[in-house]
């Protein structure tokens, strides 16, 4: 089930990439069908997920290079199967979006299609080789994508965005292989497969190393505070049906990785740097949530509240508890979807008045009362609104650092910046929301129409989601927590120290 | 065993969809009554909740928790939707639902000529669905979620004429700073759930006297931030700031929400926890302290103000500051007492203003106004009552709860001479603002002779009769409302002693504001030029709300945009991104630098290779 | 007879083709002494598999022979459009790749 959620969007970006002169209408359809195909099954694997244990699931395996033993093995748990469906949901924007894309959209929905089916395959792989095979497969297409359908300095953008996310995999890839040698040198098995790689008990000296070398590629990725600096100038210069899928799935991938090899291979590294990473998700939440305050330009706005927002999640990572990881992978689920539905605004608006600067335009609110309604409730999601689904998350995060065995005295200090964070979050948002949709209605265009069904679309089902959300978030929570149990406490088998209890989780 | 309370939110929740959904394809008459007819029936239920609780033991009264699911249920951390149906959230409920009722009916009239009539009620009944979701909260989290939402519900009723760039500043003015009340609130709620494992009020509220010893660091901490977002819902100092602007909203909004019911979510939070706060006296001081601060600024600055809805608004600020003052007193019963009679006549002060503004045209300058008596008898008529009742005046309703709590200020056991002192001061500031303003609008001659006011229609003239004989007579209802909630506040019947000399001297002073009101404004006007001129520093001062707002500007709002401005130059662009750039440079500079081996020569690559080998074979021979 | 005379003679094919190599300033005649250098190993190694009794140099000396006669197929041709290109053929003058 989750090779073919992988592999039909893959297919379907291939056949659209070599096949030339289909029509435009043949290949909406067509990557239509792919994504949804995708979306539906992920849906299905969502709902026949037994939540009961936190074990992988609709595992496939087969081998793949003989000689290294590195095999084809997917599998998913609860954290990776709420992703992929996020990724699928996502895709299906995407696609929507892209659909009025002018310059070559055949070439162009053929890319996304492969990104997605990289980011899908990331949220899936169980072998180390393939996880690094999908990792940079995700990256390649995004890096056409930007590069040539992009906006304003693209290419600049995109080879910083490229080399930067290059720097951090290839020290990953040292690090798979270097994990894979201490688990043969131990138990003379030579093995790629995630689920037996994590019984191997690392030195510490050299966790410290790996660790750093995983985190360093994931903190590029997600990205944390400091490693952001792509991140503004990329998400300026990407068009919009990217940004879907930038924002809502690839940034995750990163959180993801912490996930799944960070706090299981390393857990002695992670509780030596918690603090360290704590301090540097919390200093990133108010980081860009201030800079956002001083935007002007709409979407560099979004990008900047996005860092901070990316800050708790990792915050809800290093808390060391169940609450704090569950609340962290909710938190993935609901900026998804929100940061996308923000980016989606953010064209629609840049597309009507021609601009994305605050100060030339207001009062959108008169022509257009549907997109009025959509943006204040995403509006209100983003700045974490009680009652609305990024709060739940927010909450679970926070209590959860509040309350966190690792962070201790600092704890207090992370949460307060949160809150100021949060405080800020309600300033830039309504600056946003207030400056384009209220106040009076001069500065417009005569022609202007409120959003036409197909961006209606794509901005509803973001707003049922936001509120049932909010309303349910067991739906989520439940099918996490037992995976996030399961990863928190990785029991450490393989090449014990002759001191260990055995327990290397906490 | 009160399944049917959860209707109370969700009828509000059903007409807040429907109208937000079809508001613009239904006839104003339609949209109009199902605004009001989801409250009304709202309000009928509550009664059946109150008649049922009567009808029970008083001791069987408290903790009649309906859960609807289990919200979440996580190994450590257990929630559920869930509903505290107890005298307490009833009262509450009374009062929300009830004035709210009246002001949604006021409203059919006042707002009959705006083209967005279906969104403004819309907007209302989402107001009474969060308010009574913030009253029926079980726990700390849903709380914090009808907090929130009657925030955005303040935030969108404020801003609603979204064409005015001061409603909107105000609007947001105003979230912003329910923000930071909220998040003091969550961090509450983390300690709570750090110290009890749970944030349901049943189990905090019971393990807590075990809990904690009185003035425990950690039960004044949870305290103290609790009330961060008690003083910013009630505008208390030093969070009151938006309080006046938020004047901006149409006045049905600024009777109902800044006036009856959400302002007072922070009174109605300190008495819920009042298990909590009993134990932090310490605390219990700062809130009478800042209550009757407040009480007195926010008085002193309503006596100078000119727009007749910042004057009703700097008055209710001085009026919660009472509230605050009697649950930092320790008579919560007292406290809540004041909050339903000040709904009362504070709602009919804000709907008699909306009247009066309604029948000049938006005016609100009462400079521009007087005379007003002749032309709209009822609204003066219930003004005056409201007026009265607001400055204690004996048997109207303010004059009971007003006085319990003066009196108890001084006689409760966390009470004291200086408490007494100040609302006593604070008392005779509130009969002068109150009198000037009912002069200058009602009395004398008009000051705007080119327009011709006239008395509003029935369906805004019946609801302000209703609170008139409300705000007369409720007073009446203080030993019932005391005895009612007793079991909430740990059967706790506050009774304070009678010493007449005292009960006389706070009439006294109340009907010494009064009289200053009438020798400055309707008989004298030399003697208002007077003062003027003599305190004339002061004046100045309070005309310039003590120049607090500009202070935060200058303090909070411009420093954070400058400091934002350097994160994005110095940090970001020159920091961060600089340095990573330059990594990226050097590596090209070292490139170039070493390529210039490449000299495209092939004889010298060769040579190269040549001689490379020979090295490497006179190093594996010879070494 | 033993491998030492076969070992001097393919060195001194070997060093020959070196310093043809690197002395001579024609592509073609540079091409011929690579062609030397290699056939001086195949020599050694076919030499050795007799000597050792073993198939696998004279494999290898197919396998040198394949990829040299595919080098000059290529090369040939790379030669043959620098000539008509620049109608000279001197490689010290042939430098647009340098760094």
């Amino acid at each position: 089930m989750l090779s073919l959620i992988v592999f039909i969007p893959l297919l379907a970006g291939l056949f659209l990439m070599l096949k030339r002169g289909l029509e435009l209408e043949k290949v909406i359809k067509l990557a239509y069908g792919a994504v949804a195909t995708a979306f539906v099954l992920s849906l299905f694997a969502l709902v026949g997920y037994d939540f009961h244990h936190g074990e992988m699931q609709y595992v496939d395996s087969f081998v793949w290079v003989p000689l290294l033993n590195i095999t084809y093995t997917v599998g998913a748990d609860g954290i990776s199967l709420w992703l992929v469906a996020l990724t699928a949901f996502l895709g299906i924007l995407a696609i929507n979006s892209a659909r009025t894309q002018k310059q070559n959209p055949q070439q162009f929905l053929a890319l996304i299609l492969m990104m997605l089916a990289g980011t899908l395959g990331v949220f899936v792989a169980l072998d180390t080789i393939l996880f690094y095979v999908f990792w940079e497969l995700m990256l390649v297409p995004t890096y056409f994508l930007i590069g040539m359908w992009g906006e304003g300095k693209r290419i600049y953008a995109t080879t910083k965005f490229v080399l930067y996310t290059l720097v951090g995999s290839l020290l990953m890839l040292v690090a798979i292989v270097w994990i894979t040698v201490i688990h043969y040198d131990a138990t003379q098995v030579l093995t790629f497969d995630i689920q037996t790689l994590v019984q191997t008990h690392i030195p510490s000296e050299v966790q410290l190393f790996l660790f750093g070398f995983f985190f360093l590629a994931f903190a590029i990725k997600v990205p944390i505070f400091p490693f952001h600096s792509w991140l503004p100038h990329t998400y300026v210069a990407c068009p919009i049906p990217v940004l879907v899928l930038l924002t809502g799935a690839m940034s995750k991938t990163g959180a993801y990785g912490l996930i799944r090899f960070c706090l299981p291979l390393f857990p002695e590294a992670v509780s030596d740097f918690s603090l360290i990473i704590g301090a540097m998700a919390a200093g990133g939440i108010v980081y860009g949530a201030w800079i956002a305050v001083a935007q002007r330009d709409i979407k560099a706005l979004v990008a900047y509240s996005s860092i901070s927002h990316l800050g708790f999640i990792v915050l809800g990572i290093f808390s060391g508890n169940n609450q704090g990881m569950s609340g962290s992978v909710l938190q993935m689920v609901n900026h998804g979807i929100i940061a996308s539905a923000l980016f989606l605004i953010v064209g629609m608006l840049e597309e009507r008045v021609g601009t994305r600067d605050l100060d030339r335009f207001c009062g959108l609110k008169g022509r257009m009362p549907m997109l009025y309604a959509m943006f204040m409730l995403i509006t209100l999601a983003a700045l974490g609104l009680p009652g609305l689904n990024g709060f739940v998350g927010e909450f679970l995060i926070l209590m959860a650092v509040w309350t966190s065995p690792v962070l201790g005295e600092m704890a207090f200090i992370y949460v307060l910046m949160a809150g100021l964070a949060i405080v800020f979050a309600s300033v830039y948002m309504l600056y946003m929301f207030q400056g384009a949709m209220q106040e009076s209605t001069i500065k417009l265009p005569k022609d202007m129409t409120d959003i036409d069904r197909r961006e209606q679309g794509l901005l509803i089902p973001a707003c049922i989601l936001v509120v049932f959300l909010g309303l349910f978030p067991a739906v989520v929570i439940d099918r996490v927590e037992p995976a996030v149990k399961h990863v928190l406490h990785t029991e450490k088998t393989v090449n014990l120290p002759a001191h260990s209890d055995g327990h290397g989780g906490h | 065993m009160y399944p049917h309370a959860w209707l109370i939110l969700i009828l509000p929740m059903l007409g807040f969809i429907f109208l937000s959904w079809y508001g613009k394809r239904v006839s104003k008459t339609v949209a109009g009554f199902i605004g009001c007819a989801t409250i009304g029936v709202a309000f009928l239920i509550t009664l059946t909740l109150l008649a049922g609780l009567l009808i029970s033991d008083p001791a069987e009264r408290v903790g009649n928790v309906q859960v609807a699911y289990s919200w979440l249920n996580m190994q450590t951390f257990h929630l559920d939707l869930a509903i505290l149906v107890d005298p307490l959230s009833v009262f509450m409920l009374l009062v929300i639902t009830g004035v709210g009722f009246l002001i949604h009916v006021y409203s059919v009239g006042y707002m009959s000529e705006d083209p967005e009539y279906a969104r403004f009620f819309s907007y209302m009944n989402f107001f009474i669905f969060s308010m009574s979701l913030l009253v029926l909260a079980a726990d700390f989290f849903f709380l914090i979620v009808g907090w929130a939402m009657v925030g955005l519900a303040s935030y969108l009723l404020i801003g609603f004429w979204t064409h005015k760039t001061s409603a909107v500043l105000a609007a947001r003015k105003a979230f912003v700073m329910n923000v930071i009340g909220d998040v003091g609130m969550v961090i509450a709620a983390f300690m709570i759930y750090d110290h009890f494992g749970s944030i349901s009020y049943a189990e905090v509220f019971s393990a807590a006297p075990a809990k904690f010893m009185a003035n425990d660091v950690d039960i004044l901490l949870i305290t103290l931030f609790l009330l961060v977002g008690a003083f910013a819902k009630s505008a208390q100092i030093p969070l009151h700031t938006w309080l006046p602007d938020a004047m901006e909203g149409p006045t049905p909004v600024s009777a109902l929400i800044h006036a009856a019911t959400m302002v007072t979510a922070g009174v109605y939070l300190i008495a819920r926890c009042n298990v909590l706060y009993m134990l932090a006296p310490y605390t219990l001081f700062l809130i009478a302290s800042v209550g009757v601060l407040t009480a007195l600024f926010a008085g002193a600055m309503g006596m100078v103000q000119y727009d007749i809805k910042r004057v009703i608004a700097y008055s209710t600020m001085s009026q919660l500051g009472y509230m605050f003052l009697a649950v930092g007193v320790g008579v919560f019963s007292v406290g809540m007492f004041h909050l339903m009679t000040h709904a009362f006549f504070k709602a009919l002060l804000f709907l008699g203003a909306g009247s009066v503004i309604h029948s000049l045209h938006e005016e609100q300058d009462i400079r521009k106004m007087g005379g007003l008596a002749r032309p709209m008898p009822i609204t003066f008529a219930t003004f005056l009552i409201a007026s009265l009742a607001l400055t204690a005046f004996p048997l109207t309703a303010g004059f009971y709860s007003k006085d319990a709590i003066i009196m108890h200020s001084y006689f409760s056991e966390y009470g004291n001479f200086v408490f007494w002192g100040l609302a006593l001061l604070g008392a005779g500031m509130t009969g002068f603002y109150t009198f000037r303003l009912f002069f200058y609008t009602f009395l004398g001659k008009s000051r705007s002779p080119e327009a011709h006011p006239h008395e509003s229609p029935w369906v805004m003239v019946v609801p302000l009769m209703i609170l008139a004989f409300l705000s007369l007579f409720a007073g009446h209802l203080a030993g019932w409302v005391n005895e009612f909630l007793a079991p909430v506040f740990g059967g706790h019947v506050p009774h304070a002693p009678h010493d007449s000399i005292m009960e006389a001297t706070a009439i006294t002073v109340s009907l010494l504001g009064i009289v200053s009101a009438i020798g400055l404004y309707l008989t004298g006007k030399n003697q208002l030029e007077f003062v003027k001129t003599v305190g004339a520093p002061l004046y100045d001062l309070m005309l310039n709300k003590f120049y607090i707002d500009e202070l935060y500007n200058f303090f909070i709002t411009k420093p954070m945009r400058v400091i934002g401005k350097f994160f994005e130059q110095r940090a970001e662009r020159e920091g961060i991104d600089f340095a990573i750039d330059m990594v990226g440079d050097q590596v090209r500079e070292v490139s170039r630098q070493i390529s210039v081996l490449q000299s495209g020569k092939v004889r010298w690559y060769a040579f190269n290779t040549v001689a490379g080998l020979i090295l490497v074979l006179v190093f594996v021979i010879f070494l | 007879m033993g491998t030492t005379f076969i070992l001097f003679l393919s060195a001194s094919i070997f060093s020959i083709g070196a310093i043809g190599f690197l002395i001579r300033k024609n592509p073609l005649v540079m091409f011929m002494c690579v062609e030397l250098m290699l056939n001086a190993v195949n020599l050694v190694l076919v030499a050795y598999s007799k000597f050792l009794q073993s198939m696998d140099g004279q494999v290898f000396a197919l396998i040198i022979m394949t990829v040299a006669a595919a080098e000059v197929v290529v090369g040939l041709a790379i030669i043959l459009t620098i000539f008509r290109t620049r109608h000279e053929l001197n490689v010290d003058h042939i430098d647009v790749l340098k760094g």
